[in-house]
């Protein structure tokens, strides 16, 4: 089946008519509907269902009618709605309709009335002929069982694949829908019918011995299914038994990993403990330098000050030429260095005293001296006590954002081991063993019943034979006894080519299915293989021979679930498009990217109901290149609209 | 059955040889037609075709 084109009218949040042309070339067979929440798209994906497979298969909540559409109207007059498909099925076209006639009676309350699916074949001319049971035929198509395989909604169809009893029986359940395993069950089931009716006539037109013989086989053949009974039986009890034990298995893993996760918590409070300790060196070191580098604030006043003594050195005042003790000799003595006379009033004198006015007393020039060279170097040392307490600063907050780092890390880690309350290993192990010796025990059996069976084929066969010679010999018995020998053979036949089909197939699912979960995943280093057991059983398994099922994210479980899916179809040939609501929610970035890149080449025809945020630029530019359709849908004023072009 | 399964068994039935291979798969297309219409009436048509295959009882 292809779809061709979806037209809505008066239908859920649509009112009047909307339609959507699906892509339907193979190179662009992706149709792209988004838009926010609420917009309209799962209307759509209703529609879609409703029109094919009516109310009594389609669950939906609240009517299907248009509300606007029914206020407009008088209380008590009808309002119709409808949705049509046409489609391609096996080269042919089809047009599909079905409508709704909704009134609203004065206590309020809504009642909806349905018509009956029309399908019509459209030939070549454009001529449309109306198909008998319509719903017989699209059944034919798209069995109403299989279609939650083609038309989902992305968000539960993790679901399908989640551990669990019921969802083990689902995915058996779908093997036999998807790939009707069943019809060789039917045909064994009537073959054995009429070899047990062929021989009672045999037995019923026959002697004595005959009839004997005929009710010693029917015996035999109770026994047979008995044991066949009992065989199925164990068999599942084995596998219940092997599935607690994976589990526990598994448990052991999580235990393992729950340990592996303390340990680092362990090394991770170490790295906390460290980080605080460079945090106080560093600090310690920063304290020291700030106390080497206490001028650094008064940088400017001690340049000024150096400058001022400059300037006093440059003019000679520091030290100055002139001695203090030398001067005050000279006024004394009143006798100048050359023996002359210097009296007081002199005006050689009077210039000795205003030069001694103006000489800075020796001690004071000394420490002018001494605090000039003190000024001088600590200025010299400036740059390099900056440098070191920059560099100090750097490496403490380098050191706040390690321990930041290291403390979110361990934060997360003590979130993770919360929930893990204390296991009783003693107790799983006992379990373990218990559930050992019963698949001992088990397996005992099956082997037992095997044997039995086989010991019964045998005898039955032997007096099969000996049916078949006996009556043989009587006129008129050979040809019953030839249908019951064929009708026999012929159960035997499909016996052996069911088994044989199914066994080939859980191989190939396995293989198939593989392949496209890691063509999804980014991990596909980390994920080794999906593997179909017994019944079915689904297990993942990492490149370490550990069953994750248990253990996988949501995602993951969305895209075991989708793999698999895929691989039926792929084994199947069923063709049919994919149409997916919110497939990318619960998703990565990296897995969105893959998904979007994989998916429009594992079936004919993918549409996508997706969110605005679900649909990224990134992501949408890596599916771009096979969008052959795209349509943006709105909601305003209580109605939605369908707007086409590339958003 | 999906064409691909079905043609797979029909090899299956080819290979095996056993029984009439003609017979084996108009069984199964028996099967195949009333099973799609959910009727019940593949019993007697398989009764049919063995009877025709082995001849008249009288």
């Amino acid at each position: 089946m292809i779809l061709r084109r979806l037209v809505v009218n008066n239908v859920r949040p649509y009112r009047g008519t909307a339609a959507v042309e699906f892509a339907t070339d193979p190179a662009s067979n992706v149709t792209l509907l988004h838009g926010v929440n609420g917009a309209g798209k799962t209307s759509l994906f209703l529609a879609l269902n409703w029109v094919l497979y009516g109310s009594e298969v389609v669950k939906y909540s609240g009517h299907l009618i248009n509300e606007s559409a029914l206020n407009s109207v008088p209380i008590g007059e009808a309002v119709t709605g409808s949705v049509s498909l046409e489609f391609e099925h096996d080269g042919e076209q089809f047009y599909a309709s079905r409508g709704v006639s909704a009134s609203r009676a004065s206590d309020g309350d809504v009642a909806e009335k349905y018509t009956q699916l029309e399908l019509f074949r459209i030939d070549h001319s454009g001529n449309t002929k109306s198909e008998q049971f319509a719903q017989r035929k699209i059944s034919q198509m798209l069995p109403p069982a299989i279609r939650t395989f083609f038309f989902f909604d992305g968000d539960k169809i993790a679901e399908f694949t989640r551990p669990g009893n019921e969802q083990d029986k689902e995915i058996t359940r779908a093997v036999n829908e998807v790939l009707q395993l069943d019809l060789l069950n039917r045909a064994e089931s009537h073959l054995s019918q009429l070899a047990k009716a062929f021989k009672k006539a045999v037995a019923e037109h026959g002697d004595v011995k005959l009839k004997d013989l005929e009710a010693r086989m029917e015996r035999l053949q109770d026994i047979k299914t008995d044991l066949v009974n009992r065989r199925e039986l164990v068999q599942t009890e084995l596998t219940a038994v092997e599935k607690e034990r994976d589990e526990i298995d598994e448990r052991f893993q999580n235990i393992e990993a729950v340990a592996a996760k303390a340990l680092q918590r362990e090394q991770l409070e170490g790295r906390v403990k460290a980080e605080l300790n460079e945090i106080n060196r560093i600090k310690r070191e920063l304290m020291a330098a700030s106390v080497r580098g206490f001028s650094l604030p008064a940088k400017s006043a001690l340049e000024r000050a150096e400058d001022i003594l400059d300037e006093k050195r440059k003019r000679n005042q520091i030290p100055s030429d002139y001695k203090d003790t030398f001067l005050r000799d000279l006024l004394e003595s009143e006798k100048c260095i050359c023996e002359r006379p210097l009296e007081a009033g002199s005006s050689a004198f009077e210039h000795i005293e205003r030069l001694l006015q103006q000489v800075v007393p020796n001690s004071i020039q000394n420490r002018a001296l001494v605090l000039h060279s003190e000024i001088s170097r600590l200025v010299k040392e400036q740059p390099r006590h900056q440098i070191a307490i920059l560099g100090l600063l750097k490496r403490l907050e380098e050191a706040l954002k390690a321990l930041d780092e290291v403390q979110h890390e361990k934060e997360q880690i003590d979130a993770e081991l919360a929930g893990h309350a204390a296991i009783d290993i003693g107790l799983l192990q006992q379990r373990r063993k218990a559930l050992e010796s019963e698949r001992d025990s088990h397996q005992f059996d099956l082997v037992r019943v095997g044997n039995q069976l086989e010991q019964n084929n045998d005898a039955f066969e032997r007096m099969e034979r000996e049916f078949r010679e006996e009556s043989a010999r009587q006129k008129g018995l050979a040809v019953l006894a030839g249908r019951a020998r064929l009708a026999s053979d012929a159960e035997k036949e499909f016996e052996s080519i069911r088994e044989r089909l199914v066994s080939d197939l859980k191989g190939e699912l396995s293989e198939e299915a593989t392949r496209i979960f890691k063509s999804f995943t980014w991990k596909d280093d980390f994920f080794k293989r999906i593997e179909v057991g017994e019944h079915y059983l689904l297990k993942l398994f990492d490149v370490g021979g550990h069953n994750l099922r248990s253990v996988m994210s949501m995602g993951e479980t969305q895209l075991l679930s989708l793999a698999f899916i895929l691989s039926m179809t792929e084994i199947s040939d069923h063709v049919a498009p994919l149409v997916i609501d919110t497939p990318l929610a619960r998703l990565d970035r990296t897995v969105r990217i893959n998904l979007v890149r994989a998916l429009p080449n594992l079936t004919r025809q993918l549409v996508l109901l997706c969110t605005d945020s679900e649909m990224s630029l990134e992501v949408k530019s890596e599916i771009a290149p096979r969008v052959g359709k795209e349509y943006l849908l709105t909601f305003e004023d209580g109605i939605s609209t369908i707007q086409e072009g590339a958003f | 059955m999906p064409r691909k399964v079905m043609q797979r068994v029909f090899e299956m039935i080819d290979e095996q040889n056993r029984v009439d291979p003609n017979i084996m798969k108009g069984i199964l297309k028996v099967e195949q037609a009333y099973l799609a219409q959910s009727s019940t009436g593949a019993l007697g048509e398989i009764e049919s075709l063995i009877s025709k295959a082995i001849g008249s009882a009288k």
